[in-house]
């Protein structure tokens, strides 16, 4: 879970990760990652991910966008 | 009871987004009638006040929705999430995070304020300390413990299981910490207890509410093989071949398609042995 950003601006992502049981022991690493851009206009999109690789490439595309994001002038601000 | 398709929205790595039909099966909101309890009564105005925080947030006192703002809601909420006496100044810091402490402190007794002009005593204030009524139903609290009977060692399922409570996020919009936190852990709570049920039940050969138990697992995390091979255990136990493979084939084109991988050695010694007529459909 990360919030970042301004206190007037603030992005959510949830990471729900679990290991799914192979031959009796946990095995297959699973993820569903949940994200917001702005909590206060918030448009949630979920992303499934199904190893460390794919869920790394998934929080760095959420911040580059965020941040991309946050470079916009606030929609309500002066 | 009614049919329904399961969807989840889906976004991939390279950018696609997309809506899947996960599963379909009953809603099961519908299936089971709640446990009647004994109404709570507020000790003070001998009023019967009701909190949901699953869902979406709600109260309702003596059957009358009550409408607070947002500020007032989220007072509650998390008065409600804490199931222990709070220092004031704990809770206005918690929800205040960024404002200066005594400003925080006014807008904690503010809404407090508020709250009882209301009529309805829903918090027990001291010069310190901020508690929630015991009298107040709260529907995450009754969830909670059902999840909690459905997990423990030895029980049988219960005659009349209330899947309702089971089936829902804790406010799912909301995305404060204090509540991101406690949301992810009734989520995890709510799953174990899916799949314990869905296990007791078909042991108990009530195959019907196995299924249903099975298809509120699956909606509530479709990537979860363990939910899928027990609805194929299900199918099987009923000796209803046909569906076990078409549960075992919605599992397999879904990891495809999202994940790019392929069911487990565990889901595939499920459906072998099955008559090869069966798999041929």
């Amino acid at each position: 879970m990360a919030a970042v950003g301004e206190p007037d601006r603030i992005g959510v992502l949830v990471i729900r990760a679990w290991l799914e049981e192979e031959e009796g022991v946990p095995g297959g690493l699973r993820a569903r990652i949940t994200e917001t851009l702005d909590v206060a206009a918030p448009s949630p999109v979920e992303a499934v991910a199904a190893s460390e690789e794919q869920i790394v490439a998934i929080v760095v595309a959420w911040l580059r966008a965020f941040t991309l994001r946050a470079d916009e002038p606030m929609a309500d601000g002066p | 009871m009614k049919s329904a398709e399961f969807r989840s929205t889906v976004w991939f790595g390279n950018g696609e987004r997309g809506e899947r039909i996960v599963g379909k099966g009953l809603l099961v909101a519908a299936a089971f009638a709640r446990q009647k309890r004994a109404p709570h009564l507020s000790a003070s105005t001998g009023v019967r006040v009701k909190l949901t925080l699953l869902r979406t947030f709600e109260l309702v006192g003596d059957g009358t929705a009550i409408s607070l703002p947002m500020s007032v809601q989220r007072v509650v909420a998390f008065i409600a999430l804490c199931r222990q006496p709070r220092h004031r100044a704990y809770v206005a810091g918690c929800l205040w995070l960024d404002t200066p402490e005594e400003r925080a402190q006014a807008n904690l007794r503010s809404a407090l304020w508020r709250l009882r002009r209301g009529g309805y005593p829903l918090i027990r204030a001291t010069a310190s300390q901020l508690q929630l009524d015991p009298a107040v139903e709260v529907d995450l609290h009754e969830a909670e413990a059902l999840a909690a009977s459905a997990l423990e060692d030895g029980a049988g399922p219960a005659a009349d299981v209330d899947l309702a409570a089971l089936d829902g996020d804790l406010l799912p919009d909301w995305y404060d910490e204090w509540v991101l936190l406690e949301r992810e852990r009734f989520r995890q709570l709510r799953l174990r207890a899916l799949d314990s049920l869905c296990d007791r039940l078909a042991r108990a050969g009530r195959h019907r509410e196995a299924l249903e138990v099975g298809h509120a697992a699956v909606a509530a995390e479709p990537l979860r093989e363990s939910a899928h091979r027990a609805l194929v255990r299900v199918h099987l136990a009923e000796g209803n071949a046909a569906e076990a493979i078409r549960q075992y084939r919605l599992f397999r084109k879904l990891v495809s398609e999202q994940l790019g991988i392929e069911p487990s050695a565990r889901m595939e010694a499920l459906i072998q042995g099955i008559d090869a007529s069966v798999t041929a459909w």
